[in-house]
């Protein structure tokens, strides 16, 4: 973090009071501008978790914002054990251990072969490099409600219709653009004498990429980690699509939970449940930022 | 402490493995349906327990939302991959469909076994969809009553204590409790309900034959004709009673707001007996469940039906038919229905154990089948095929939204989009 | 290392040593590594798109038939005001929610890379929204912007009886409902990819500028910002992604309403091949956003990878 880019320390000094005062200005306004933002962020938050406790009688009368007269947990145990998630009133909480083998497999396998295709494509220019890149660029586009037909017929022939593991593909497959999206757009400004540096060491493709390029990778890595695990977690068209039965996900359980049109609707059990189905995800959001520090590029340019 | 665990895990491998034969020997259905609600769950478990105890291995495969529409998207991918479900929860217009489409096996061993065909089990109206060319391709399990009117007890009180029985009488009443400041109808401005309510007024102001001539047979005369018209004004004057909140306000919040005294009346079907029932509220003390206006002796309706998808082996497609047996089973219809809100498919099930609103449904129901005035639902898959109700849903939603469209410019819309199918 | 000398350095491109065949093998190994995704994206995007477009010239309804009609379902598309209306909400929307949380995503990333205490925090916050489905929190957004529950009511609770905050209700304002709702749950991200890149950017570079004398602004300006472009790139393709897909929120928020006032080609795509039988008509809007997607992203998109590697070489 020591080399993150400061705008105070930028500033030409006339005077080290004067300039004293415009740094603790400065400071006081970046944090204000962070702190305005995180509230506007946090509202509807607020407004899911003031819900998720109060009765239902509570809701229906009162306002959004006011708190809870007689708060009460109820909403976050049905959630957790006892809300229907079809003829079996079991909570969502049997569906976490099928999407992670879901999510698990198909953000590495995606993040990786994305990071390499992203590699190949900067650093070690081809012939019709941005003629492919265009083809697999276009990709992120595809209309998903029109490819599921064809999709699924194709899972029906090749044995895998209703399987985890047909599932994990459908996933990988239509998360590569996006993860070589990501990969590319990052290399492309990492500077080549990286990878020259690597060459005159005798590495190869594979090495320089494993060696040089992955351990500076780390932020562009957790942005495709965070947008693939995010994405599959709260998919719900392809896992209900492809994964029924005993292998459907937790986004089709929530929405199983959540989703009646002629049924009684208890919001304070629906907001703890999607606030329960999301937590692997902030999860991931709190620890994977620890990763998000600066590169180590300038360094070994210089070295 | 140790031990324990060892011995706790060796009695669970154990279960697993019981498990895991019993599931062997048991023939399974996997059953697709879109009713998750606790209301709704708790329904199903009635089937599912028999089925259970019939020796046959329920797999749930719900999928809820868009009113079923999330669950026919799966469906039609699924039966794309060659994998459709055993069964599959149907309204009329898909059972008819998927069975045209020759997907359904047919049930007609159990239809005469259990005598489905036999005067006063099925409502004729009902049993054109049921059975389709020929033969029996669903098992019904409820009928939906569309037409009533909720009205909080204490506000129809202050208001002349009796229900308006025509729309006229709705407005009446309407503008003094506007008034007064009392929301005089809780409405949602959600594209189902639209054409729901539009469809209430329909059948308010031109009553079954009007229904019959411009919704379910699409007759040019009628459905350009005067009628139609007056249905379209009498819609825009009903609009003008709602709260400004009213944009995709989901149905239970305006049951809710008649709970509470915050509107008086609400169009919902019998689907909201279960939001009543769950406050703990009670008939003719809290709220009245009167016909919709202008709608007595009619019973607009609606099903829902079991079709079985081919593909299964001997035993499977045994234990589908088993589960159209128990489907159809009196006491099954009966115990169902009065956990879901709803009135058994069977014309033959007592009404006493039904609460006071089921009864009157039971009984409605039974003097509009002597007097043939049953009434398909456009609104909810039981008049129409699906792609010419989203014509007239369109046409209704642009309609309610558009201020100045006049009721010609809708009625030419729906002949517009009709000429386009 | 001024940014001018970094990208000339940039110049000799490909290994100095080995001579032409090395260099021809590893390109050739390089080609190999890609070949696989290539293959796939045509298979299951390029390929499954055209089965579409192939639909769409039929008159399937539940199910694909083959029994062609011409551009029979494209007229009928063109002539259904709720698909002009659905397409005329999309383009507000993508434009209105691209725009923003490509604006809010770099300012927010700008402000966490000043060296800030807690930066964790603030990050996850920014990204939570992303975490929770849109199934549920797309409720939230309905109360908290109703008239009568939400924001509107709060204030008059709270004493501004004159505030008045009506948009959803409103067929002509509830579109910027929804592209409010989508910036909060969307630049969460576009900060992430902003705050990567700014990871990426070399020290170096900034320090020069700045012993150069430019001010912050300038700094950013003129330093920064253009070492940021292949972020903005990724950015803005991954927003447009994101807009021409959105669906849960709109089910959720609006419904498509008032009327068809937030309705968007994918409800549209949904309710006619899954709720209507019209699978035909269902592809042929289907295609229509794809191809129109393609038309205006391909001139810009082939204008800065030229642009990138004119840059680079």
């Amino acid at each position: 973090m020591s080399r993150a880019i400061s705008v105070e320390g930028a500033i030409a000094l006339p005077t080290v009071k004067t300039a004293r005062r415009k740094r603790v200005i400065g400071r006081i306004a970046v944090y204000a501008a962070l702190v305005v933002f995180a509230l506007a962020y946090l509202f509807p938050l607020a407004v899911m978790l003031l819900t998720s406790v109060k009765p239902l009688r509570e809701i229906q009368a009162g306002n959004i914002l006011a708190l809870p007269v007689e708060p009460t947990i109820a909403p976050w145990t049905a959630a957790w054990s006892t809300a229907c998630v079809g003829v079996e009133c079991v909570g969502i909480r049997g569906f976490y251990a099928n999407t992670f083998i879901i999510v698990i497999p198909a953000v590495v396998i995606a993040t990786l072969i994305g990071a390499l295709n992203g590699f190949a494509l900067t650093k070690f220019r081809f012939p019709g490099h941005r003629l492919i890149f265009g083809l697999i660029l276009f990709g992120t586009f595809t209309p998903y409600q029109a490819i599921l037909i064809p999709m699924a017929a194709t899972l029906g022939k090749l044995g895998l219709s209703g399987s985890l593991v047909g599932l994990i593909l459908v996933h990988t497959i239509y998360g590569l653009p996006f993860t070589t999206v990501f990969a590319r757009g990052f290399y492309i400004g990492v500077p080549q004498e990286l990878v020259k540096a690597a060459e005159v060491d005798g590495a190869g493709f594979f090495r320089t990429f494993w060696s040089v390029m992955l351990p500076i990778s780390a932020p562009i890595l957790i942005v495709s980690v965070i947008w693939m695990f995010t994405n599959i977690w709260n998919d719900f068209l392809f896992g209900s699509a492809y994964a029924f039965g005993s292998n459907a996900p937790i986004m089709v359980a929530l929405n199983n939970v959540v989703n009646t049109s002629t049924g009684e609707k208890p919001y304070n059990v629906h907001m703890a449940s999607a606030m329960l189905a999301a937590i692997p995800t902030l999860i991931l959001y709190i620890v994977a930022g620890k990763y998000f520090i600066r590169g180590l590029m300038s360094g070994s340019v210089k070295g | 402490m140790n031990r324990k665990r060892n011995l706790m895990g060796a009695l669970a491998v154990m279960s697993v493995m019981g498990a895991g034969t019993a599931f062997a020997q048991q023939p399974t259905l996997e059953l697709m349906h879109f009713w998750t609600s606790g209301g709704e769950s708790n329904a199903m478990q009635v089937i599912k327990d028999a089925v259970q105890a019939a020796g046959i291995a329920w797999q749930d495969a719900a999928v809820a939302g868009g009113a079923g529409m999330n669950a026919y998207q799966v469906l039609q991918a699924r039966i794309a991959a060659g994998n459709p479900p055993a069964g599959m929860q149907m309204h009329s217009a898909q059972i008819r469909q998927f069975a045209q489409e020759g997907l359904l096996i047919d049930l007609d061993a159990v239809a005469s076994a259990q005598g489905w065909d036999k005067e006063g089990v099925l409502d004729p109206q009902l049993k054109a969809y049921a059975y389709t060319d020929g033969h029996w391709v669903g098992a019904p399990f409820n009928t939906h009553r569309h037409n009533w009117l909720w009205i909080n007890k204490a506000l129809l009180d202050k208001y002349g204590g009796t229900p308006p029985a025509t729309w006229e009488d709705f407005f009446a009443m309407a503008d003094k409790m506007k008034a007064d400041g009392v929301i005089p109808i809780a409405h949602g401005g959600q594209a189902w309900q639209e054409l729901f309510l539009w469809e209430a007024v329909a059948n308010g102001v031109g009553g079954p034959a009007f229904h019959k001539a411009a919704i379910e047979e699409l007759d040019p005369e009628a459905l350009s004709g005067d009628t139609m018209k007056q249905v379209f004004d009498t819609y825009r004057k009903v609009l003008s009673y709602v709260d400004p909140g009213y944009p995709n306000r989901d149905w239970n919040l305006s049951i809710a707001m008649v709970m509470d005294g915050q509107a008086a009346m609400a169009l919902a079907g019998d689907w909201a007996l279960g939001e009543f029932n769950v406050a703990g509220k009670q008939a003719n003390v809290d709220y009245v469940c009167a016909n919709g206006p202008g709608t007595d002796g009619q019973f607009v309706w609606l099903a829902d039906y079991w079709g079985f998808f081919k593909g299964l082996d001997e035993q499977g497609v045994k234990a589908q038919q088993k589960l159209a047996e128990i489907t159809m089973d009196p006491a099954i219809q009966e115990e169902f229905n009065i956990r879901k809100g709803s009135i058994p498919a069977r014309l033959d099930v007592k009404p006493d154990k039904f609460g006071f609103c089921g009864q009157k449904g039971i009984a409605d129901r039974a003097a509009a089948v002597a007097a043939g005035t049953m009434v398909p639902s456009l609104s909810q898959n039981s008049a129409q095929t699906t792609d010419v109700r989203g014509v007239f849903e369109d046409a209704v939603n642009e309609f309610a939204n558009t201020p100045d469209m006049t009721a010609d410019e809708a009625i030419a819309k729906i002949n517009q989009g009709l000429a386009e199918l | 290392m001024t940014a001018a000398e970094i990208t000339s350095a940039n110049d000799a491109g490909g290994p100095r040593h080995g001579g032409r065949l090395r260099r021809r093998l590893a390109q050739r190994v390089n080609i190999a590594f890609v070949v696989p995704t290539v293959v796939i994206v045509v298979v299951f995007v390029y390929g499954f798109v055209s089965w579409s477009a192939v639909l769409s010239f039929t008159d399937s309804k539940t199910f694909p038939s083959f029994n062609f009609v011409g551009f029979q379902q494209y007229q009928s598309l063109w002539s259904n005001s709720r698909w002009h209306a659905s397409v005329e909400n999309l383009a507000i929307f993508t434009i209105g929610f691209v725009g923003l949380s490509t604006l809010v995503g770099l300012l927010l990333a700008i402000l966490l890379d000043q060296r800030i205490k807690a930066e964790g925090l603030f990050r996850t916050i920014y990204l939570y929204p992303l975490a929770i489905s849109f199934i549920v929190t797309g409720t939230a957004w309905k109360w908290a912007l109703n008239p009568g529950l939400g924001l509107e009511k709060l204030m008059h609770d709270w004493g501004f009886e004159s505030f008045n905050f009506d948009w959803i209700a409103n067929p002509n304002r509830a579109i910027y409902t929804l592209i409010i709702a989508a910036v909060w749950q969307g630049s969460g991200f576009a900060m992430a990819v902003f705050l990567a890149a700014l990871r990426g950017v070399d020290a170096e570079i900034v320090k020069a500028a700045k012993i150069d004398g430019a001010g912050p602004f300038r700094t950013y300006w003129s330093v920064v910002m253009p070492l940021l472009r292949p972020a903005f790139l990724t950015v803005l393709i991954i927003m447009v992604a994101l807009a021409i897909r959105t669906f849960d929120l709109m089910v959720a928020m609006t419904g498509g309403g008032p009327g068809f006032a937030t309705d968007l080609p994918t409800n549209f795509m949904y309710q006619f091949a899954f709720g209507r039988q019209r699978l035909g008509l269902a592809a042929a809007s289907a295609i229509m956003i794809f191809v129109t997607v393609l038309a205006l992203m391909i001139p810009f998109i082939a204008s800065e990878l030229r642009r990138e590697s004119r840059d680079q070489r």
